[in-house]
C-alpha cells in the first residue's frame, strides 16, 4: 500500500487531523532497537503514517534527533508517494521551519508536498484571514487551510489530498524546483509577515492565563491542587477498574481450572498463568487512568507550564523541569516513565532522570504497601486529629520515594561521568496556546499505553512467573518450606537476620526481586493462606500475631521503596540507557540500598515504638 | 546587555549571540526567531533566578539563564 507521512511540529493538532482521516482503526508500531512511535492508519487507499512531532531537522532532544532520523529514512522509502505537513496557522513562522525543511527534503527525493494549514478557526475567530493561495505559490505547493476540531475545510482537504496522493507524478512535474532555502529560519520569518496573522491578538488571551498559572503565589497553589487530583483519581479512578480486572481474572481461572485435570497442568495454569501473570493485568487501569490525566494535561497545555515551574527547584538536583513528567508517570509504572524521558534536552540530565525513576512509588508496589501499612498502622488512627494515619503513611511511603530520588540525583550528578565531546543541551521550552483537549487522540492514546504496556512487560513477567514457579514446585509432592524455593530461603536466612525476617520473608523478598507484586502472594502462601492478594487484611492479622516487630516492619517496607525488584523497568533501562551493565549495576546498587536503609532501620529504630 | 538582564515587558532587539555555543544550539536559537536585528520582549521572569518567559515572533518560550545570558541585545523603547 501507498503511504502518506505526516509531519509538523509539536502542538501543530496533528494527531487530532490523523485522528479525523483515519477513523477508529489504526496502530502505534514499534521499530526494533531505538522505539519510535510512529501510528498508521488507513486513509482511504492510502496508509496515513503519522510520524512524531519535530520543531526542525535539527533536532536538540532524544525524541526530536529519533523523529528526524525517522522523517529522512521515510522520505527515501519508495512507497511513500507523498508528504503531508501540519502547519499551525496560529504560529506559521515556528511551523514553517520544519515546513520549508521537509519541503526541501521532500524535492529532493522527488515527492510531492501538501501543507494542512491547521487552526483555520482560530485565525477566523480572531477576525483573521490567511491568504492561502498566495501562500500556496510562495511555497510551491497546495496550501489547504482546515481546523480538525471544527471541520472546517476538511471535506476539500481529504478530496485534494487524495487525488495528490493518486497522482504524485502530476505534481511532481508541476512543482518548480526547490528554491535554496539556505537560511530557513529567515525565509519563514520573510512568509509568516507577509502571510500570517497579527500575533499580538492570539497571544495576548494565552499570556492573561499564563499570569495566573505561572504566578508564584497562585502559580503554585493551581499546581498543588492539580497534582492532588492527579494522585487522588490514580487510586479512586483506578481502583474500581482493577477490581474488575481482578474479578475477571479469578473467573477465568476457575473456568480454566474446571476443564483442567488436577495435577501439574493444572496447577501451572492457577498459579504461575493466573496467579502471576495475572496479578500483573491488574496494573493495566491504573496506567490508563495516569495516562488520561497526563494526556489531559499535556493537551491543553498545562503540561509545560508545570515543566515550567518546576525547572530551578530540580535544577538544584542536577535535573530538568522537563524531568519532572517522567517522574509524574514514574508513580503509575517505570516502563513508560523512562521513555519519557526522551524529551529531557540534556542528554546528561535524561540518564539521571532514567536512573532515579524506579525510585517511584509505582502501582506495582501498592500491595506491598498496603499490606505492612495495614500492619504497621492502626485503621483507625490519625494524624493532627485530621487524616487519617494510614492515609498519611501511604503518602509518607510516596513522599520517601521522591526524596530519595532526588538525594540520588544530586550523588549521580556529582559522580556520573560526562560526556565531554557533547555540550549540554540548555533548557528551551516553547509554552503553547492553552486548548481544550479533544477526545479522540486522548481516547487512543490511552488505550495504547496499555497495550504497549503489555506488549514490553509480559513476555518477562511470563518467564520470571514461570521460573519462580518451578523452583516452588519442584520437587513435586513437597511443601513450599521443602521446595526448592524454600530450601533457598533457608539457606539464605541468615542474610535476613540483620532485617529482622525469618525465612518465610526470605523467600517472599527472593520472589519478588524480579517482580515486586508477587510479594503479597507469596507471603501469603508461605503463611499457609490461599487468596492473599484479595485478602489483605486477613494477611495482615496473621502478620501481626506471628510477631512482625514494627521495626523490622519498618525496615521492611522502605526496603519495597528503595529496591529496584522489576526486570522489565532493568530491560528497558538498558534498551535506552544502551548499556547492560548500568541497568544491572543499577538494580545490584539499589537492592544493596535498600538492604542497608532496612538492616538500619531495623536496629536502631526501636526508639520510635518505645 | 544580556537577555538575561531584560526586564518583564520590557522588549529589546537581539544584537549577538555568543558564537561560542555550540552550532546546533546557534541553529535552534535562529530557527526560534532569536538571531541578530529580530526583536524580543520579556513577558515574565520566574522566582529565584528561574526560567524567563519571553515572546519572539509568534510563539512563547522559557529560557534557563545559562543560555540566555549568552545573548546580546539592546534595549527598545
Amino acid at each position: 500500500m501507498q503511504r502518506i507521512l505526516m509531519v509538523g511540529k509539536p502542538n501543530c493538532g496533528k494527531s487530532l487531523l490523523f485522528n479525523q482521516l483515519t477513523g477508529l482503526r489504526q496502530k502505534v508500531a514499534n521499530y526494533p532497537g531505538i522505539t519510535v512511535e510512529v501510528t498508521r492508519g488507513r486513509f482511504d487507499r492510502f496508509e496515513l503514517v503519522d510520524l512524531p512531532g519535530a520543531y526542525s531537522l535539527n533536532g536538540l532532544t532524544r525524541d526530536e534527533v529519533i523523529a528526524v532520523e525517522e522523517i529522512k529514512r521515510s522520505l527515501v522509502d519508495d512507497n511513500t508517494s507523498m508528504v503531508l505537513v501540519v502547519l499551525d496557522a496560529t504560529r506559521l513562522a515556528q511551523s514553517l521551519i520544519l515546513g520549508l525543511q521537509v519541503k526541501q527534503l521532500a524535492v529532493q527525493h522527488g515527492k510531492p508536498v501538501m501543507f494542512a494549514l491547521n487552526f483555520i478557526d482560530e485565525v477566523k475567530r480572531v477576525g483573521e484571514s490567511i491568504d492561502t493561495e498566495g501562500l500556496s505559490n510562495a511555497l510551491g505547493s497546495p496550501v489547504m487551510p482546515l481546523s480538525a476540531r471544527s471541520l472546517d475545510g476538511l471535506h476539500e482537504f481529504k478530496q485534494a489530498l487524495l487525488s495528490m496522493a493518486d497522482w504524485p507524478k502530476v505534481h511532481k512535474d508541476a512543482q518548480p524546483p526547490a528554491a535554496d532555502y539556505s537560511d530557513v529560519a529567515s525565509r519563514s520569518q520573510e512568509l509568516a509577515s507577509e502571510f500570517g496573522i497579527q500575533h499580538d491578538i492570539v497571544l495576548k488571551n494565552q499570556n492573561r492565563i499564563d499570569s495566573f498559572m505561572l504566578n508564584n503565589w497562585t502559580g503554585g497553589l493551581i499546581f498543588i491542587a492539580v497534582m492532588f487530583v492527579l494522585f487522588q483519581s490514580i487510586f479512586t479512578l483506578a481502583a474500581p477498574l482493577m477490581d474488575g480486572v481482578e474479578s475477571f481474572i479469578e473467573q477465568a481461572a476457575s473456568g480454566v481450572g474446571a476443564l483442567t485435570q488436577e495435577g501439574m497442568f493444572h496447577d501451572f495454569m492457577h498459579d504461575a498463568m493466573f496467579g502471576g501473570v495475572g496479578s500483573f493485568l491488574v496494573f493495566v487501569p491504573q496506567i490508563m487512568v495516569l495516562t488520561l490525566i497526563i494526556g489531559l494535561l499535556e493537551d491543553s497545555g498545562y503540561l509545560a507550564r508545570a515543566a515550567l515551574m518546576c525547572h530551578r527547584p530540580l535544577s538544584f538536583f542536577g535535573l530538568s523541569g522537563r524531568s519532572f513528567i517522567p517522574y509524574l508517570s514514574g508513580h503509575a509504572c517505570a516502563i513508560p516513565a523512562i521513555m519519557a524521558a526522551r524529551t529531557i534536552e540534556s542528554p546528561h540530565k535524561r540518564l539521571v532522570t532514567m536512573l532515579t525513576i524506579p525510585l517511584m512509588s509505582c502501582s506495582a508496589r501498592l500491595p506491598v504497601y498496603a499490606l505492612l501499612v495495614a500492619v504497621l498502622v492502626p485503621a483507625d488512627g490519625t494524624f493532627l486529629g485530621v487524616f487519617n494515619l494510614q492515609g498519611a503513611a501511604f503518602f509518607g511511603l510516596y513522599f520517601f520515594g521522591i526524596v530519595m530520588a532526588l538525594i540520588i540525583s544530586q550523588v549521580l550528578n556529582r559522580f556520573l561521568p560526562r560526556d565531554l565531546e557533547k555540550t549540554d543541551m540548555p533548557f528551551i521550552l516553547e509554552l503553547p496556546t492553552y486548548r481544550l483537549p479533544h477526545w479522540k487522540p486522548l481516547f487512543h492514546r490511552v488505550i495504547n499505553s496499555g497495550l504497549q504496556f503489555i506488549r514490553r512487560a509480559g513476555p518477562i513477567i511470563f518467564v520470571v512467573s514461570v521460573g519462580i514457579w518451578v523452583l516452588g514446585y519442584f520437587p513435586l509432592n513437597a511443601s513450599l518450606e521443602d521446595s526448592w524455593l524454600g530450601q533457598i530461603g533457608h539457606y539464605i536466612e541468615p542474610i535476613f537476620a540483620p532485617m529482622g525476617l525469618d525465612w518465610r520473608y526470605g523467600v517472599a523478598i527472593l520472589m519478588s526481586f524480579l517482580a515486586r507484586e508477587v510479594f503479597v502472594g507469596a507471603l501469603g502462601t508461605l503463611f499457609g493462606m490461599e487468596g492473599a492478594d484479595e485478602d489483605v487484611a486477613g494477611l495482615a492479622e496473621r502478620v501481626q500475631a506471628e510477631g512482625l516487630t514494627p521495626e523490622a516492619g519498618l525496615g521492611l517496607v522502605l526496603f519495597y521503596v528503595v529496591a529496584l525488584q522489576c526486570v522489565a523497568t532493568v530491560a528497558m533501562l538498558k534498551g535506552e540507557s544502551g548499556s547492560n551493565k548500568l541497568a544491572w549495576g543499577l538494580y545490584v546498587a539499589y537492592g544493596v540500598l535498600a538492604y542497608v536503609i532496612a538492616v538500619v532501620v531495623n536496629q536502631f529504630s526501636g526508639f520510635m515504638f518505645a | 546587555m544580556t537577555l538575561w538582564e531584560l526586564g518583564k515587558s520590557q522588549s529589546a532587539l537581539v544584537s549577538q549571540v555568543d558564537t561560542a555555543l555550540d552550532p546546533q544550539i546557534i541553529a535552534r536559537l535562529y530557527e526560534m526567531g532569536l538571531a541578530p536585528g529580530r526583536s524580543v520582549q520579556c513577558v515574565r521572569r520566574g522566582p529565584l533566578g528561574g526560567p524567563m518567559v519571553m515572546q519572539l515572533g509568534g510563539s512563547v518560550f522559557a529560557m534557563e539563564q545559562n543560555l540566555a545570558s549568552c545573548i546580546e541585545i539592546a534595549l527598545q523603547d
